[in-house]
C-alpha cells in the first residue's frame, strides 16, 4: 500500500514536470508578447503593440496567409483523397492492396528531411521546381497517408453489410457511399483532415526545401527572422498560432466527438 | 413480383464446390423454404440470386429478365439479412424510407408509403426510434418493412429469424407468413431449421454440399424423401438398409417416420401392416408424445407414440413394432 501510494505520488511530480515543460515556455512566449519590452525585461508593462504591428509587417501577414490557404487545400485534396483510397481498400479486393497499404507507412517514418531533399531533386527533375505548387503536392503527398490511416482505423468499426444492405435497396455506389458509409466514417473523416491541415500548417522542413525565397510560409519566415535576431513579433504571431490551433482542437472534439463510437 | 429462374448454377471457391449444378424454379408469389445443414451453400445461391455474387456458370433470370448483367441495385431485390444491417445513423422511419429516398420518390409519398408498411408490420409507433433503441423482433420487423416497402419482385430472407429466442420465433414466424401472404411477393427464405421450412413453405428445397438434393411440396418431401439425407434431414427416420426387412421389401433401401409406427404385447392380424418383434428398451417421457428406443437385430428404432397408446406395455420387453405398408418410403440404398 505504503509502495503504491509513493509510485502514484512519483506519477503525480512526473505528470506536473511533464506539463512545466510543455506549457511553461509557451506561456512565458505569450506573457512577452503582451508586454512592452523588446528585451524581456521584467516586470511585464502590458502592450498590444506588437499585435498592432504585425497587421503592418506585410511578410508576416503574406507568409500567414500562404499557410493558411496551402493548409486549406492539402486539407480539402488530402482528405478527399484519403477517404476515397481507404473506402476503396475497404471495398474492394485487388492485385496489389497489400503492397500498397505497406507503402503507405514509410513516408510516415522517413525524416522530413530526406523526404524534402528527395521532393526537390524529384520536383527540379520534371521541370516544377520551387514554389507553392510544389509546396503544396508536397504538403498532400505528407498528409495523405495521415488521411487513410485515421480513416481506415475508422472503417474498420463498419458494417460491411451495411452497404449490401444499402445496395440491395436501390442505391448507386455513390448514394451508398455519401447515406451510408460517410456518415458512419464521419469522425474519422474529420480526425484526418485535422491531422491534414496540421501535417501542412506545422510543415517546416519540406516547405523550406521546396518554397521560393521571398514566397515562403509561416514556419518558414519565423525560422528566418528568428536567425536574423528575435523580435516580440515573432512571440505575437507565435500565440496567435498557438490559440488558433487549440480552438480548432475543442471544436473538433466538441461536434466530431472522435473517440467515442 | 415475379418468378425467378435459376438454372445449372455453379460456384466455386478454391477446393469448394458452393453451388453444383443447382436449378430451381421459385414460382411467381410463392414462399420458398431453402434448407440445408451449415456450409451446404444457402447463403451462397440467395447471394448469387441478389446478385453480389456472378455465378461460375448458369444464369438466373427474374421475371424472364436475365441478370448476369444486372447490379444488385437494378434488380428490385428485397433483402433481410441475418443481423438486419439497419442503418444506425438514421431513425426508424429514415431506414425504411431509404429504399424510396434513393428511388427519388416526393417526401409526401415517401411519407405515405413507410406510414403503411408500418402498420403492416405493426410498429406504428416507433418511427423515430433509433435501431439501437429497438428489441430483436422490432428490429426484425423493421428489416422486414424496409425490404418489401419498394414493392421488390422478389424478397430473399436469410435465416431471418436465426437471431431470436424461440418464442418470438414463432410468432415471427406467423407474421411473416401473413406479410407475406398480404402482398404477395416470391419469397426465398433459407434456415436451417426444418421445422420453420414445414411450417412457412410453399415448396422447400434441401441442400447438401452444394447440390440440391430434392425439392417439392413439404408434404412430398417429408413423405417420399429423395435419399436417406433428405430422410433424417427433415424430421427423424429409420432406416431400413436394402433386404433386411422381410416380407418381400426387396430392392433399395427403406425409411420409416417414427410417428408412423405403433408397439403393440401382440403380432397385429393384418396383411397391409409391417411387423417387426423387438426389444424395447427405453421410454422417453416428453409431454403429449413419448419416444420408444427399441433394439431389433443390433438396430435401434425409434417409435413416437401419443400417451394412452403404450397402456399395457411394459417399460422394457420383447414387444411388436409395426407400421401400414403404405408408410415405409422407399429410397434409394446407399452406395
Ligand atoms: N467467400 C467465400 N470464400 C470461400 N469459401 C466460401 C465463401 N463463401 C462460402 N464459402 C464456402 O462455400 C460453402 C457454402 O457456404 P454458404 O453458402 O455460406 O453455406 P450456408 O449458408 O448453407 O451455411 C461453405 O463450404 C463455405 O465455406
Ligand atoms: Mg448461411
Amino acid at each position: 500500500m505504503a509502495m503504491n501510494r509513493i509510485l502514484m505520488r512519483l506519477g503525480r511530480v512526473y505528470l506536473g514536470l511533464i506539463l512545466v515543460f510543455l506549457y511553461v515556455p509557451i506561456m512565458v512566449m505569450a506573457a512577452m508578447s503582451f508586454n512592452a519590452s523588446e528585451f524581456y525585461q521584467l516586470p511585464i508593462v502590458f502592450t498590444t503593440d506588437w499585435y498592432a504591428r504585425l497587421w503592418n509587417n506585410s511578410a508576416i501577414l503574406d507568409a500567414a496567409w500562404n499557410s493558411i490557404w496551402i493548409a486549406s487545400v492539402t486539407t480539402i485534396i488530402a482528405t478527399a483523397l484519403g477517404t476515397a483510397a481507404a473506402i476503396a481498400f475497404f471495398r474492394y479486393d485487388f492485385r496489389g492492396k497489400a503492397i500498397l497499404q505497406v507503402l503507405l507507412f514509410p513516408p510516415i517514418a522517413i525524416p522530413w528531411l530526406i523526404t524534402g531533399t528527395a521532393m526537390l531533386i524529384f520536383f527540379f527533375a520534371i521541370g516544377i521546381g520551387r514554389g507553392s505548387r510544389a509546396v503544396l503536392l508536397g504538403h498532400v503527398a505528407l498528409a495523405l497517408p495521415y488521411v487513410i490511416v485515421v480513416v481506415t482505423a475508422r472503417l474498420r468499426t463498419f458494417d460491411p453489410q451495411l452497404e449490401e444492405a444499402a445496395r440491395s435497396l436501390g442505391a448507386s455506389s455513390w448514394e451508398v457511399t455519401r447515406f451510408v458509409t460517410l456518415p458512419w466514417i464521419a469522425p474519422g473523416v474529420t480526425a484526418g483532415a485535422l491531422f491534414a491541415f496540421a501535417v501542412s500548417f506545422d510543415q517546416f522542413v519540406v516547405s523550406y526545401f521546396l518554397s521560393k525565397p521571398g514566397d515562403v510560409t509561416l514556419p518558414v519566415l519565423i525560422y528566418s527572422a528568428i536567425r536574423k535576431g528575435f523580435t516580440p513579433e515573432i512571440n505575437a504571431v507565435s500565440t496567435i498560432i498557438i490559440v488558433f490551433s487549440m480552438a480548432m482542437m475543442v471544436v473538433v472534439a466538441r461536434y466530431a466527438k472522435f473517440g467515442e463510437r | 413480383m415475379a418468378e425467378i429462374r435459376v438454372s445449372h448454377v455453379d460456384k466455386i471457391y478454391g477446393a469448394t464446390k458452393a453451388l453444383d449444378d443447382v436449378s430451381i424454379d421459385f414460382a411467381d408469389g410463392e414462399f420458398y423454404g431453402l434448407l440445408g445443414p451449415s456450409g451446404s451453400g444457402k447463403t451462397t445461391l440467395l447471394r448469387t440470386v441478389a446478385g453480389f455474387i456472378s455465378a461460375d456458370r448458369g444464369s438466373v433470370v427474374i421475371g424472364g429478365e436475365p441478370m448476369e448483367q444486372v447490379p444488385v441495385e437494378k434488380r428490385e431485390i428485397g433483402m433481410v439479412f441475418q443481423n438486419y444491417a439497419l442503418f444506425p445513423n438514421m431513425d426508424v422511419t429514415a431506414n425504411i424510407g431509404f429504399g424510396l429516398r434513393v428511388r427519388k420518390l416526393s417526401g409526401q409519398e415517401i411519407s405515405r408509403r413507410v406510414a403503411d408498411v408500418l402498420d403492416l408490420v405493426q410498429l406504428g409507433e416507433l418511427g423515430a426510434r433509433r435501431p439501437h433503441q429497438l428489441s430483436g423482433g422490432q428490429r426484425q420487423r423493421v428489416a422486414l418493412a424496409r425490404a418489401i416497402v419498394t414493392q421488390p419482385r422478389v424478397l430473399l430472407l436469410d435465416e431471418p429469424l436465426g437471431a431470436l429466442d424461440k418464442a418470438l420465433r414463432v410468432e415471427m414466424q406467423v407474421e411473416l407468413k401473413r406479410i407475406q401472404r398480404e402482398v404477395g411477393i416470391t419469397t426465398i427464405f433459407v434456415t436451417h431449421d426444418q421445422e420453420e421450412a414445414l411450417t412457412l413453405s410453399d415448396h422447400i428445397g434441401i441442400l447438401k454440399d452444394g447440390r440440391l438434393v430434392q425439392q417439392g411440396t413439404p408434404q412430398e418431401v417429408y413423405h417420399r424423401p429423395a435419399d436417406r439425407f433428405a430422410a433424417c434431414f427433415l424430421g427423424d427416420a429409420n432406416i431400413f438398409d436394402g433386404g433386411r426387412l422381410p416380407s418381400g421389401e426387396g430392392g433399395g433401401s427403406v425409411a420409416v417416420r417414427p410417428e408412423s409406427m405403433w408397439i403393440s404385447m401382440a403380432r397385429p392380424e393384418d396383411a397391409a401392416v409391417i411387423a417387426l418383434q423387438a426389444t424395447l428398451r427405453q421410454k422417453i417421457f416428453k409431454g403429449a408424445t413419448v419416444t420408444c428406443l427399441l433394439d431389433w437385430h443390433g438396430q435401434v428404432i425409434k417409435v413416437l407414440a401419443k400417451g394412452d397408446e403404450l397402456a399395457g406395455i411394459a417399460d422394457v420387453g420383447e414387444v411388436w413394432v409395426s407400421w401400414p405398408r403404405e408408410k415405409s418410403m422407399r429410397i434409394p440404398a446407399d452406395r
